[in-house]
């Protein structure tokens, strides 16, 4: 690569629009500089930032996309990025069908524990979601199950658009291809009188056909697959492409974790344990990030400056260690990571830093703890601006206020 | 923000630190020491502090018994009996009792006592004594779930000096509870030290507590990361990404519901006629009032955007010099000079905030030259707690406030806005809001109750007995030096039993 290539970084970051300056503020400057990441894509740009353009050269839009989280634009690409962002997106729908289950199962045992009567159209939505939930674990080769769930009187006419909607998403799934679902998820699939309103109840299917549909292949090797995610080097990456879908990154991350001699995140549910342990990780991450910060060459300034190569990265890390928690029931420690993990410069909005996944991983571990209304607001920066989670947010805050129902509210002055 | 500090406040706020000490900051210090007159979150904070519940929070938030040992129902669900968790002392050495139970039942209901929280106990018929350890509420109606009311505070009833109770009780200064830590002392700068309790059931992890006064917010962040304090309740948004970058600071959400308001004396003229309000709100660019504070969301209706029962459909008062015009124009304004006048009068407001609402100042001055420029004369005032206790709680002497409110998860807006509100001190009447309301606390099933109050969220909206502003993102920082912290989303201390210094 030629040095005048230097220009194309430029006119990258100017392209990405990217503000801010590189953290790793705090810090013992005089603790020495690791090596540990020299033989990674990380350590590849620093000592030559250029090549930086040759890796994203085949699509650089696709990869500004990629960058800054803009999933959905960035899945509709060819090649590689467009891999790489619908895989992002599935764990991130698989996330969101695992936060309804929740919330739906939620629902049903406060409402019966609180003797607070849950709606028959309310009930059958949850019944729909266990049917799919149970459709989509049986092997690949079995057929769809039919649907056997009771519709009461009142809701009769539902069972129509009910069953034509159902059939959509398997044709959706089968085709991987969510088509206009998308936009079907924005609106009621069913509402009932509810006083001089109405009651709306929301698709809850489309969660999981977006994991399902989306679920691809992780793209081939190279430093393509290996640029802006939390795969350190090949090896890693390799690896990862085996494992499971909804612990994205993990393999990856404990591969950090050891290449930096941390210890991995032992089986507690202990919040503090996962301060310690991110403790340790800046303190290994903050030299080198300054030491390439002072470098003197301006295309590691842009890359690691502007672009926060290694904020991300450890964002990323950290998210895969929350979403692996949450799988390992520490809802607690889940938090801890993902609080750790958030860029406060913009709390509220996805960012090349803060992935879209960490909204929902900290919302399910708040409403694991106990913290269901605090788990809206952890969704609210993708709640908010994405209108297919409509129907999640009105059964958290069902939710929300179930939990709360028999309390005394407080309030305050400042 | 900058990290050079005056040798001066240095050398006035840098005290050293105590082994075991935790020194957190509040913009004011809490006017009064008593549960039964809280009305700021600083008091509540200390409240956690010093006294107890028959119930609290576990750690997922579960009612849990805490100076009760346990309660039990009777089969039709209109007698709840409690017993005293043996064993348990005030502060004083004095047992605590079922009495003291009682006692606070009473007080708090009686009308003489004129205490805020009243609200708390209204689920309650009568209460009585059965023993030392056992008391018997009555309730007013049936409640399998009555003891998710039980969190009110306990207050030792040999404590106090007058009956009735009131606001001038010595207990004020010279406070008792049962909580994990007792007050050791006032300090001539406002600053207040707890010490460790004893006798709590718990082995506490910080053995003192010190509630140091810091009105200004870039100060409290600075004295943070020179380490002359290890907590700040609540940070600006733009000081969240410089104190990230600090390794000596862990940022947690502190996640009261909390919004900003513009509120008007609906008793005074002419701020009695919505057409005022509501031109009052077409000239205010809200925006451009919180771009100095950092970020946040702007609303249009009495909760915050996360919330269940925050209504998207109603889109806040647009910033429309033309709207203004016409409402002002309806309500018998002329424009006479650059100013809007009624019966020869030009229209001046008094804005009167709190002298240490976080930025408050900066938000004021920028409404007053929003206002002005408008054709509303603009006078600013910032009271102390004492005077804002007095002239907006009790005297209702004022035009328009600006002002904060913060709610706990169930955000129950009833104490606000409904016309027997005892937080209602602007005034606002509306029977439909008043029913709905009603209606919404009464309703078991969330459905119906986010339908209520996304009405009264546009029915508000549209009276603007209140201009809503915004909610702003919130943080609390803490010293790394302090482990296994979890910040209860309201009432911040709920779990500083489990807190540790070494």
């Amino acid at each position: 690569m030629r040095r005048s290539d230097g220009a194309l970084v430029i006119r990258w970051t100017l392209l990405v629009a990217l503000s801010g300056c590189a953290g790793g503020g705090g810090g013992d400057e005089t603790t020495p500089v690791t090596t540990a990441l020299d033989d990674t894509w990380l350590g590849e740009l620093r000592a030559d930032p250029d090549r930086f353009t040759a890796w994203v050269e085949a699509d650089r839009e696709g990869f500004a996309l990629l960058q800054q989280h803009r999933l959905e634009e960035a899945a509709l690409r060819d090649g590689v990025p467009g891999l790489r962002a619908k895989r992002e997106l599935s764990a991130l729908y698989g996330q969101l069908a695992r936060l309804q289950d929740l919330a739906y199962d939620g629902v049903l045992a406060e409402s019966s524990a609180r003797d607070a009567p849950i709606s028959p159209a309310a009930l059958l939505f949850a019944a729909l979601n266990q049917h799919d939930k149970d459709d989509a674990a049986r092997p690949a080769e079995a057929p769809h199950a039919p649907l056997t769930i009771p519709f009461p009187a009142p809701l009769a006419r539902a069972a129509e658009p009910i069953g034509q909607r159902l059939a959509a998403h398997h044709a959706a799934r089968d085709a991987r291809d969510v088509g206009n679902l998308w936009a079907l998820a924005t609106t009621p699939l069913w509402s009932v009188p509810l006083g001089s309103g109405e009651r709306h109840l929301y698709d809850p299917l489309f969660y999981r056909t977006v994991q399902l549909a989306l679920a691809v292949d992780a793209p081939a090797e190279g430093p393509q697959a290996l640029v802006f995610s939390g795969c350190l080097t090949p090896k890693d990456a390799q690896a990862e492409a085996q494992a499971p879908m909804d612990t994205p990154e993990l393999g990856c991350a404990l591969a950090a974790l050891a290449r930096l001699g941390l210890a991995s995140p032992a089986d507690a549910d202990d919040p503090q344990s996962a301060s310690d342990l991110v403790a340790a990780l800046d303190a290994a991450l903050d030299p080198w990030l300054r030491a390439t910060l002072a470098s003197g060459d301006p295309g590691a300034r842009e890359l690691f400056g502007d672009l926060r190569l290694v904020e991300r990265t450890r964002a990323r890390w950290l998210l895969a260690f929350a979403r692996a928690d949450l799988h390992g029931n520490r809802p607690r420690r889940a938090l801890t990571f993902a609080r750790l993990a958030v860029d406060l410069s913009a709390p509220r909005e996805v960012s090349p830093v803060n992935h879209p996944g960490l909204f929902v991983t900290m919302a399910e571990a708040q409403a694991r703890s106990g913290y269901h209304r605090e788990a809206l607001d952890a969704l609210a920066p993708l709640s908010l601006h994405r209108p297919d989670l409509v129907g999640l947010r009105e059964l958290l805050g069902d939710w929300a206020i179930l939990v709360g129902l028999d309390r005394h509210g407080e309030s305050k002055e400042n | 923000m900058s990290l050079v500090m005056t040798p001066l406040l240095l050398a006035a706020l840098a005290a050293p630190a105590v082994a075991g000490s935790l020194r957190y900051a509040e913009d004011s210090a809490p006017a009064i020491v008593n549960p039964l007159y809280a009305t700021t979150m600083a008091e509540a904070r200390v409240n956690e502090l010093l006294f107890g519940g028959l119930y609290a929070d576990d750690r997922d938030l579960r009612a849990t018994p805490l100076i009760a040992e346990g309660a039990t129902l009777n089969t039709a669900a209109d007698e709840l009996r409690v017993t005293v968790r043996p064993g348990l002392t005030w502060h004083d050495g004095k047992p605590v009792t079922a009495r003291d139970v009682a006692f606070t039942v009473e007080t708090l209901q009686d009308p003489k006592t004129l205490s805020t929280e009243a609200g708390r106990v209204d689920w309650v018929q009568s209460v009585s004594v059965v023993n030392d350890r056992e008391v018997v509420f009555k309730l007013k109606r049936p409640d399998p779930q009555a003891i998710e009311k039980l969190f009110f505070k306990i207050l030792p009833a040999h404590a106090f000096a007058s009956r009735p109770v009131t606001r001038a009780d010595t207990f004020r200064t010279k406070p008792v509870g049962s909580g994990p830590y007792r007050l050791a002392r006032f300090g001539d700068d406002n600053s207040i030290t707890f010490a460790a309790n004893p006798s709590y059931p718990k082995a506490l992890g910080v053995s003192e507590i010190v509630m140091r006064e810091v009105s200004d917010k870039s100060y409290q962040a600075k004295l943070l990361l020179y380490e002359s304090l290890e907590a700040l309740v609540r940070v600006l948004p733009r000081d969240l990404a410089v104190l990230q970058k600090s390794r000596k600071v862990e940022l947690y959400p502190y996640q009261t519901n909390s919004w900003w308001y513009i509120g008007f004396n609906l008793n005074a003229a002419p701020f009695d006629d919505e057409r005022v309000r509501q031109a009052l709100a077409c000239m205010t660019d809200v925006p451009s009032l919180l771009a100095p504070i950092g970020t946040g969301q702007t609303l249009s209706g009495p909760f915050v955007r996360s919330s269940p029962y925050y209504n998207h459909d109603v889109p806040p008062w647009p910033n429309d010099a033309t709207r203004a015009a016409e409402l002002m124009k309806s309500a018998g304004f002329t424009k006479v000079g650059e100013y809007w006048s009624r019966d020869g009068q030009a229209l001046t407001v008094t804005v009167s905030a709190h002298k240490t609402l976080e930025s408050a100042q900066e938000v004021v001055i920028n409404l007053q030259s929003q206002w002005r420029s408008a054709g509303v004369k603009v006078d600013v005032e910032f009271l102390d707690e004492a005077a804002w206790k007095a002239r907006i709680w009790r005297q209702h002497d004022y035009d328009v406030v600006l002002a904060q409110w913060s709610f706990d998860r169930n955000e129950d807006v009833r104490e606000q806005l409904h016309s027997s509100g005892a937080r209602n001190f602007g005034g606002y009447k509306n029977a439909e809001v008043d029913a709905l309301l009603d209606s919404a606390r009464a309703s078991r099933d969330p459905a119906a109750r986010k339908a209520d109050l996304r009405k009264v969220h546009a029915i508000v909206h549209d009276d603007a007995p209140m201009i809503f502003l915004w909610s702003l993102d919130s943080y609390s920082a803490v010293s790394t030096k302090v482990r296994d912290v979890v910040v209860h989303p309201f009432a911040y201390f709920s779990f500083v039993s489990d807190w540790k210094m070494p």
